[in-house]
């Protein structure tokens, strides 16, 4: 791939189209929202902060736009807080998900090994088999990040 | 690496045929000479790379921006 964007442009063309709805995390990396609108979903943003995205699975956002999502980007170390979803986190949102089938989550690790301060970093793919993520080697340096 | 343009996604098995079909019209493959260079830099030495994120953390960037 010609870098991690392709990944997640990818994720939101299948997932994505005309009434459904893409979560990405805000304030992050501007192309996620761009890649869920040219799909002709409608982008919703979720308030991500430096310790990481807050996703309350059990409430807000998922179970209130549950017939709609398709698809939620996560992105973790975050660009541009830094921020690391916790496993806690982690955790919920993989209960949530069982919940609700119809939603595919893309996970951007590709600042997997940029977390500092001994953070622990969590991978969504210790949960799901099935789910996408974006890593490279341009940004991870000369090597992949997985 | 940066400005490369190159890395890897991972996908759902039932995904792939569709994602392959994406890539056909969407950007066909990576160029040659960056995959090849890909390829020198996960088989060749790390020795700059092990000391890279201690660096950026530590480092001058930081610094500066206190």
């Amino acid at each position: 791939m010609p870098g991690g964007k392709v990944t997640f442009y990818f994720a939101c063309q299948i997932f994505g189209g005309p009434g459904a709805e893409i979560l990405y995390p805000d304030p992050g990396f501007p192309p996620y929202r761009d890649a869920a609108r040219s799909s002709g979903a409608t982008p919703v943003p979720i308030p991500s902060a430096r310790k990481g995205l807050r996703l309350r699975c059990r409430g807000s956002p998922l179970a209130d736009h549950a017939g709609h999502q398709r698809l939620i980007i996560i992105n973790t170390a975050g660009q541009s807080t830094g921020g690391v979803v916790s496993r806690k986190e982690m955790t919920r949102l993989a209960e949530g998900l069982l919940k609700h089938p119809q939603v595919a989550i893309l996970s951007d690790e590709i600042y997997s090994h940029q977390v500092y301060d001994g953070v622990d970093f969590t991978s969504f793919l210790s949960f799901f088999r099935s789910c996408a993520t974006a890593p490279s080697f341009s940004t991870a340096g000369p090597r992949p990040s997985r | 690496m940066t400005g490369w343009r190159l890395g890897f996604g991972i996908w759902p098995r039932h995904l792939v045929d569709y994602v392959k079909k994406l890539i056909t019209v969407d950007h066909s493959c990576t160029s040659v000479a960056t995959q090849m260079a890909g390829l020198a830099a996960i088989t060749g030495p790390m020795d700059e790379i092990e000391g890279f994120p201690r660096a950026s953390r530590s480092g001058a960037i930081l610094s500066w921006l206190d």
